[in-house]
Formats: structure tokens, sequence, C-alpha cells
């Protein structure tokens, strides 16, 4: 483990709340947007979810060594890069948060430099700061998804868009 | 129609006066080691048997 892994490592250990996950992406330049019911959540739906899900960037190299090294106490096996044949599209984690989801690409929204772009600065109920799919994206996502599960999403979404507060 | 027989209601409501609710606390899961799909159907289809196996293991405890 170098200097930078044993920095991160230690800053783990003293993470208790999902908030603090968020400021040490920020911290160590994570690329991320969170995706699916947190972001729903964050998006003013009262909504349960047991997962946090994550859109990452599929194959960037210092993106995926960062990750594992905030995450290098939770992990048993470390993060990989998007594989020729679509290897490792979505990786789950279980941890002290509760299950962490990588997703290098969702349904219905454009690649990750482009999302990433039009993401939105999200608050948790504490005041962090979270960076999230937009919301027209999170709507595509959910529509190309088109699961039974993601239909209330959809209404939800629509209405803010009806009323013009879909950003 | 009373607003109690709209189901979409609630959006409405909901959308109107968006609000951050806290975050639950996460669930009891039964341990499992991290997992790696190539398509999110595969995915969907191991959190279904999952959730059946919590269903089963919180069914049979009463």
């Amino acid at each position: 483990m170098n200097g930078s892994e044993t920095c991160f490592a230690k800053l783990l250990t003293s993470l208790h709340l999902m908030d603090d996950l968020f400021q040490a992406f920020d911290k160590a330049g994570v690329r991320y947007l969170l995706i699916g019911g947190q972001a729903m959540r964050l998006f003013g739906m009262p909504r349960y979810s047991m997962d946090w899900d994550f859109l990452i960037p599929p194959r960037d190299a210092q993106n995926f060594s960062k990750l594992n090294d905030v995450l290098d106490a939770e992990f048993d096996v470390p993060l990989e890069m998007l594989g020729p044949n679509g290897e490792n599209f979505v990786q789950t984690y279980q941890t002290r948060w509760g299950v962490l989801q990588f997703h290098l690409g969702i349904p219905g929204v454009p690649r990750f430099d482009a999302a990433e772009s039009a993401g939105v600065i999200r608050q948790t109920e504490n005041g962090t700061a979270v960076k999230c799919l937009s919301g027209p994206n999170l709507l595509a996502a959910k529509k190309a998804a088109a699961r039974p599960q993601d239909q209330a999403d959809i209404e939800f979404l629509m209405e803010l868009q009806r009323l013009g507060k879909l950003t | 129609m009373k607003i109690t027989d709209d189901y979409k209601a609630k959006y409405r409501l909901w959308a109107a006066n968006p609000r951050v609710i806290a975050a639950s606390a996460p669930p009891k899961l039964p341990k499992f080691a991290s997992r790696k799909f190539s398509s999110h159907a595969e995915m969907n289809e191991w959190k279904r048997n999952l959730l059946r196996e919590i269903a089963h293991v919180t069914a049979s405890h009463g």
C-alpha cells in the first residue's frame, strides 16, 4: 500500500455516513453520477432503496484507481474496467453503507462524458453535495429500463417535468 | 372523485413540493461476496434470487 492508499484507507475508517463517502469521493476527485432509487430520493421523491447506484466512466483507469483507493478497506476484490466482451458492466459490493452498485453504462443515457456534463448537484438530507444524473437523463434511463418497479419513478419525474422542475 | 381515489395524486403532491427524506438504514442482508455482471438482465436475475432467498429466510423465522 503506498502513501496515498494508506491515507485513503485511514480516511475510510472514519467514514460513518454515506455523506462521508461522498465527501471522500469529492476529495479524491472521483468521477461518478448517482443514479437509481437514491437519486430519485434526492430529487424529492419519498422513496426507499437498499442500493446506492453509481454510473462511472467505463474505461477511465485513473478513476478506477481513485475509487479502489477510497474503498480499499470495503472491497474484497477491486472494481475493474469494462472488459472487451462487456465483462464487469455492473459490479456489486456489500458495504457498511448498504449495497453499492457501479454501472459502467445504463440504457437510455448517452456516454458518461456527456451525462457528466449534463449532471446536476443535489444535496442529501444533511446538506452534502452529490453529483447526480440529470433529471431528463434519469427519466430517459427509467423509460429505457421499463421495469414494473420504475413506473412510479417515471410518474414522479414526468410530473416534475410538467411543472418545469426537471433539471 | 376524491383525491384518495386518484393514484397519481401523490406524484402531483410530491412534485409540487419536493423534499429529501432521510435515507433508511441499510437492511440486514445475508453476507455475500462482490459480484460482477455482464448485463443488467444478469444483475436483475441475481437480485431477484437474493430477494427470494431473503423472503424465505424471513418467512422461516416467523
